[in-house]
């Protein structure tokens, strides 16, 4: 019987990837886009932005055995390893592609349609984000666009961690949820 | 529809190789037990007053042991290439974990690891694992000795047992002052461990201790005890495994 995985949480997705690897191809899916745009609105080429993509996703899978579940979502989790994807390359000027090395993942060839595809996403999170209810664009905004510590966001808009958290997930959940019936 | 489906394809083949490599492996280890007639030593070593795992006689390929302690990798050697020059400040040998090296690097602002703060950083290299999936390194950054417990810190690294989901082992490990005379693990019930710290290389200031622990030891504290047996600090909680 075929697994329904649009049905499972990320956190079981990555659960079962240890073991399934259809439920990370599935984990892939549902935040590729989301990946994709943060990535072209940083480095504006969508071919860059594909391997780090890459890049990003291979690492989440070198790194399933130390994967936990935490109190943020697992989107948040994998947007901080596209964060240390981008810083890596930066430093380094050049894409990172030490994790797709050890899983002696092939190059990624893109076709012209694909590629512009990628580049019709650029700018999408950052529209998108207009359309969260305030509360949840600020924690998203401060928290994926800025960058910055759920501690420091909880002292400026003087709530818990916890909240700050909360909305943090609500509003990717939704940005998530807008990307893929936008595409 | 996914936007890149070759990447896709590339991901699911990935994770079912690496799903085959750790059955293999799983298999390998369990063939190579049943060969041997081994079985794996219970004690605790690595750390420990015992004789360094390095002076044992082995029968390994000269890889998958331990460089001697004070050893400095070059930074883009080793395995995994190195992003910052490293020293190599305690050896051992877990149950579990089989041979591992504990190292020490700088890191100077840059992100290696990526949004590690500044300072030093402690890492632990597992480099054998025998009934356990290679379970990668791990570390921290920011000084080698925690804010609440001067000169004294602890990290956990889990080994997953191969072909099963839970951890089998946990290495506790981390740094104490000179003047420790031992690390002390209290768990809340059952007998505490007591281990004598390495006294690492003297280029570095402090002394290293790796402590293998079975995951069924429950909620514990770790702290370290000077020569008169006074507790040296105010104890770090063990994490949960």
């Amino acid at each position: 019987m075929q697994t329904d995985w649009s049905r499972l949480s990320d956190d079981d997705l990555l659960r079962r990837a240890r073991r399934e690897p259809d439920a990370f191809a599935a984990f892939y899916a549902r935040h590729e886009r989301m990946t994709l745009a943060f990535f072209v609105a940083r480095v504006g080429n969508p071919e860059v932005a594909a391997d780090l993509a890459a890049e990003t996703f291979a690492a989440a899978l070198a790194g399933l055995p130390r994967f936990r579940k935490r109190p943020e979502p697992a989107s948040a989790w994998l947007i901080g390893i596209a964060r240390n994807v981008l810083a890596m390359s930066a430093r380094r000027g050049r894409v990172e592609a030490r994790a797709r090395r050890r899983l002696a993942m092939p190059e990624l060839v893109l076709t012209d349609e694909v590629i512009e595809r990628i580049e019709a996403l650029e700018g999408t999170s950052l529209e998108l984000l207009d359309g969260l209810p305030s509360l949840e664009q600020e924690a998203v905004r401060a928290r994926v666009v800025d960058e910055r510590d759920y501690r420091e966001i909880a002292q400026d808009l003087r709530c818990s961690e916890a909240v700050v958290r909360k909305r943090v997930s609500r509003g990717l959940a939704a940005l998530r949820n807008e990307v893929g019936e936008t595409q | 529809m996914s936007l890149i489906p070759d990447l896709q394809l590339q991901l699911r083949d990935a994770a079912a190789s690496r799903r085959r490599r750790a059955r293999r492996r799983a298999l390998g280890s369990l063939a190579a037990l049943a060969t041997a007639g081994a079985l794996v030593p219970a004690v605790i070593s690595g750390g420990g007053g015992e004789k360094p795992a390095r002076d044992r006689p082995s029968a390994k390929p000269p890889h998958e042991r331990p460089l001697p302690v004070g050893t400095v990798i070059p930074k883009g050697e080793g395995t995994p290439p190195r992003d910052a020059e490293s020293t190599i400040v305690a050896t051992g040998t877990a149950p579990v974990t089989g041979a591992w090296q504990l190292e020490v690097w700088r890191n100077h602002g840059g992100p290696s690891p990526p949004g590690e703060p500044r300072g030093r950083c402690l890492f632990i290299h597992p480099l054998d694992p025998r009934g356990a999936v290679p379970s990668g390194f791990s570390g921290f950054c920011g000084g080698l000795g925690f804010r609440k417990t001067p000169g004294f810190s602890r990290a956990q690294h889990s080994v997953p047992q191969a072909g099963r989901r839970f951890v089998k082992e946990i290495l506790v490990y981390g740094r104490v002052p000179e003047r420790a005379r031992a690390v002390v693990i209290t768990p809340k019930t059952g007998s505490r461990i007591e281990v004598k710290p390495d006294e690492g290389p003297k280029t570095l200031p402090g002394d290293f201790f790796v402590i293998p622990v079975r995951p069924e030891l429950g909620p514990a504290r770790i702290n370290w005890i000077d020569r008169d047996g006074s507790r040296g600090s105010r104890g770090i909680a063990l994490h949960p495994p």
